[in-house]
């Protein structure tokens, strides 16, 4: 697909299987479209969930398509394209890619509202009262989007790049490390519930029992008053109380989800008396 | 068909019920054109069922086949106190049913009180389904905050009995809670005085950002509406006897009007500051002389029978902000609930009581069903509009050595909750362990509701005080009660899930269901028979006045002679309704034919 060519808004794409490529050489963006093509979502679906504009986004889709990871009816056949090389070594400068390379949802306040990555929004939701994720197609207009501008430097993501960047919202600045290096077992795609919110519910369940009040709340040490501690407590409790996923096919998650609230429940009340 | 669902708010005097439509609740007015519809139900002679105003206005001629507040009996066993003292006054026979349980008696049939429920629910249910033109399944139905769970489990039987999904029970000052606070954005703490028709209900919440945190629920499920009527009732009766040395209460149908008489008065009591009461023949003397009921009223005197009652319900009020850890001056807000919280002296004691004016523009008999819709209409869509966090209404733990009741999770926990404690054995080389589950207030475990029992053995024989069993409750999102006693030292466990003690068993639960959707289907049908009689009926007539005003020509008539005598016959029978449909079909064609011909 030439540049400035935009793609078909009902366009859904499905993931192919994976085979030998080499992930670092995918952007953030790439990765995030990877991880939104569950084969339901449109590309008009998409756009409105990530902060690009549809030519980016376009520009995305094909590359992933060159790298055979993406697949949609109607997509030009594979060109030839050289296969990506095999990933042998994990780039030297992993860290200061994850440190500086990112997209700018987690770091730009301003943009979080609008890519609705962040999968329990913590503030209202928008006009239509409906969550984005179950609306039909919707197209945003070019004007409301916010670009990424691109970040110096060469653009390598591992997949838990996207979840730091969704969580990091709601993981205090010293579980970062932590998080990282956490390895998800459960992942279950056949569940109502998304990728990540499964990753970091399993992650804040394997490390219920060594977390502080602060940690479960995501809060810094600097920053427990009794204001914040609720807000963080109203923040935790529209992600994790069973009636979020009422009648959900959530499997597994179910009880550990009504234990994590539990936990929330229990360090809020402690951090609330403290607080006093 | 999702994407509807039913807030239900089934109360002792009143039932409301409530649907969001394009994100706003909506009161949905009955049959009879009322946003509420009395919590009445009665059988006609014919054997059809009259609910709400149609029940409640033949009431005084049908007393001994019309049953009304049945909330108060629900969930309860025959031997409840409180049941012997509705057995003395309720005009209505109520017997005991197989499971030690309340049946209420209807022409001979009798009825288990969750089937008298889902009659109201059907209705509504009906009335529901019309206005929105498609089938709803799904209803949150609210219950007093006080009701223990045989009380809410038999509130979730009759709406399975009357088809419904319930989704959830919810308490009633917390959905008016919902109700309001989804008008407002600003954070706060609101005080929920609910005074119904039959129960007493105070919650304070805390509104923040869409969540909605229960602090502390209490009440007086025997405090209402209806305690004032009966002071009324007992004034009268007390100053007819006096004056005619008659007893009123022995007559069932003298207590019915005087009853109705009595919440007519209390209504208008709110208004005026004097009523009449005009009981004409109410009875007749030993002499056989004909007596009247005339009493006048002022709203000082109505005042002074009920004043301890509204203290009592001050009194719960102090309790609730105990509960909740606040005072009077942290209390934001205080919304009004319920048809009784309309007399001037319950308004000026609660202002009184929380120094401030209650919230305006509220509606008390509309609020709780408005915030069950919005309610079950979040469950039902996710629309992260808000989160409610509800609280255990009761306390909850086991009956311990010497018939104490041993807490586990207090009142007014969050939930969902679980807390575990260790116990341990009691005798030397006991190897079993009986453990009752408890719900209630009362420091004797006997005092308390039985949610169920086990027996936990295979316990290692041992001196007494060295086996430990750590026993947990776990309370999940729905309410529902687990309990998970864990043997220490050789890690076994023992779950038991409770099912919510219901009166009525599954197969019996089923059984109700099957006979009342019976029941709509024949009553729909019914109704379509009704409609096309009347309509053949209709035709017939016209027929016949074309006969006599025009001259039918000889070969059409005996066509005519047919079709009539058929139509009669298929109205005369009003058994098919295919029948009457042909004869409609040919009438019409007659009447086509003789305004072609002459």
């Amino acid at each position: 697909m030439s540049e400035g060519q935009k793609m078909d808004a009902h366009v859904i794409a499905e993931q192919c299987e994976l085979s030998g490529v080499d992930y670092s050489q995918l952007t953030s963006l790439e990765w995030i479209v990877l991880d939104l093509s569950d084969g339901k979502r449109s590309f008009g679906d998409i756009l409105s969930l990530v902060p690009v504009n549809a030519a980016e986004l376009t520009a995305a889709y094909t590359h992933l398509h060159q790298l055979r990871l993406l697949r949609w009816e109607g997509a030009k056949p594979e060109s030839n394209t050289p296969r990506s090389r095999v990933l042998d070594l994990m780039p030297d400068d992993m860290e200061d890619i994850r440190a500086g390379r990112r997209l700018t949802l987690a770091n730009d306040q301003s943009s979080a509202g609008k890519t609705q990555l962040n999968w329990m929004p913590n503030r209202m939701p928008d006009d239509s009262g409906v969550n984005r994720l179950s609306q039909p197609a919707r197209l945003a207009s070019s004007a409301e989007i916010r670009t990424v501008t691109p970040a110096p430097g060469a653009c390598a993501c591992t997949p838990r790049d996207i979840n730091d960047t969704v969580c990091s919202q709601y993981l205090p600045r010293r579980l970062f490390a932590d998080f990282r290096s956490f390895e998800p077992k459960l992942l279950d795609t056949s569940l109502d519930l998304a990728p990540e919110v499964q990753m970091f519910t399993e992650y804040i369940y394997e490390r219920l029992s060594g977390m502080s009040a602060a940690d479960l709340l995501g809060l810094e040490e600097n920053e427990i008053t009794r204001v914040q501690v609720k807000q963080a407590y109203i923040m935790r409790t529209r992600q994790f109380h069973p009636d979020r996923y009422f009648r959900k096919n959530i499997g597994v998650f179910a009880p550990r989800i009504a234990a994590i609230f539990k936990a929330v429940t229990g360090a809020f009340t402690s951090l609330q008396a403290k607080a006093r | 068909m999702a994407d509807y669902a039913l807030g239900i708010d089934l109360g002792t005097t009143n039932s409301c019920v409530s649907i969001v439509e394009n994100g706003k609740p909506f009161i949905i007015a009955n049959k009879t054109g009322y946003k509420t519809t009395p919590s009445v139900v009665a059988i006609a002679e014919s054997g059809k069922r009259l609910i709400g105003q149609l029940a409640k206005r033949q009431s005084i001629t049908n007393a001994a086949n019309t049953v009304y507040s049945t909330k108060r009996l629900i969930g309860r066993s025959i031997d409840d106190p409180e049941v012997q003292e509705c057995m003395n006054t309720f005009p209505f026979e109520i017997v005991e049913g197989p499971h030690h349980d309340i049946r209420v008696k209807m022409r001979d049939k009798l009825y288990s009180l969750p089937e008298i429920s889902a009659m109201i629910l059907s209705e509504l249910r009906q009335v529901a389904e019309e206005y929105i033109g498609a089938d709803i399944r799904q209803a949150i139905i609210t219950v007093p905050a006080y009701f223990n769970d045989a009380q809410r489990q038999a509130t979730i039987d009759a709406g399975k009995i009357a088809g419904l999904d319930v989704m959830r029970i919810i308490n009633e000052p917390t959905a008016a809670a919902i109700a309001y606070g989804s008008q407002t954005n600003r954070s706060q703490t609101i005080a929920v005085f609910d005074l119904g028709g039959g129960t007493f209900d105070i919650s304070i919440l805390s509104i923040d950002d869409g969540l909605f945190n229960v602090l502390s629920t209490t009440g007086d499920t025997f405090l209402g509406g209806e305690d004032f009527d009966n002071r009324i009732i007992e004034y009268l009766v007390l100053n007819f006897a006096r004056e005619h040395d008659v007893d009123l209460r022995e007559d069932p149908m003298a207590m019915q009007r005087l009853k109705i008489a009595a919440e007519k008065a209390k209504c208008d009591l709110s208004e005026l500051q004097s009523t009449e009461i005009n009981l004409p023949f109410i009875q007749t003397s030993p002499d056989g002389v004909a007596l009247h009921l005339n009493a006048t009223i002022t709203r000082e005197e109505f005042e002074n029978l009920v004043i301890d009652l509204i203290k009592r319900s001050l009194k719960i009020c102090q309790i609730a902000l105990m509960e909740a850890n606040v005072t009077q001056d942290d209390i934001d807000e205080v919304v009004l609930v319920g048809g009784m919280t309309r007399m001037p002296l319950v308004q000026e004691a609660v202002s009184q009581f929380f120094r401030k004016q209650p919230a305006k523009n509220i509606n008390p008999d509309e609020v709780v069903a408005m915030g069950a819709a919005i309610q079950a209409d979040e469950l039902l869509h996710q629309g992260q509009k808000h989160i409610l966090l509800d609280v255990t209404p009761l306390d909850l733990g086991l009956a311990i050595h010497g018939g104490k009741f041993h807490v586990i999770i207090n009142k007014n926990t969050t939930i969902p909750c679980s807390n575990t404690t260790v116990f341990t054995t009691s005798f030397d080389n006991q190897t079993s362990l009986r453990i009752v589950v408890l719900q209630g207030e009362h420091t004797l475990a006997a005092d308390n509701q039985v949610l169920a029992e086990f027996t936990f053995s295979g316990i290692r024989p041992a001196p007494a005080g060295t086996v430990d069993v750590e026993i947990t409750f776990d309370v999940d999102a729905d309410g529902i009660v687990n309990v998970i006693a864990r043997d220490l030292e050789t890690k076994q466990e023992h779950v038991v899930s409770i099912e919510r003690s219901s009166n009525l068993t599954e197969d019996e639960i089923k059984r109700m269901a099957q006979e009342n959707a019976e029941y709509l289907v024949s009553e729909k049908e019914g109704e379509k028979m009704r409609n096309a009689i009347a309509q053949v009926r209709n035709r017939m007539e016209k027929v016949q006045k074309l006969i006599s005003a025009r001259d039918i020509p000889d070969a059409l008539s005996g066509y005519v002679t047919a079709v009539l005598s058929r139509a009669s016959k298929a109205v005369n029978e009003a058994k098919d309704i295919r029948n009457l449909e042909i004869a409609m079909r040919d009438l019409e064609k007659t009447i086509a034919l003789i305004e072609e011909t002459t």
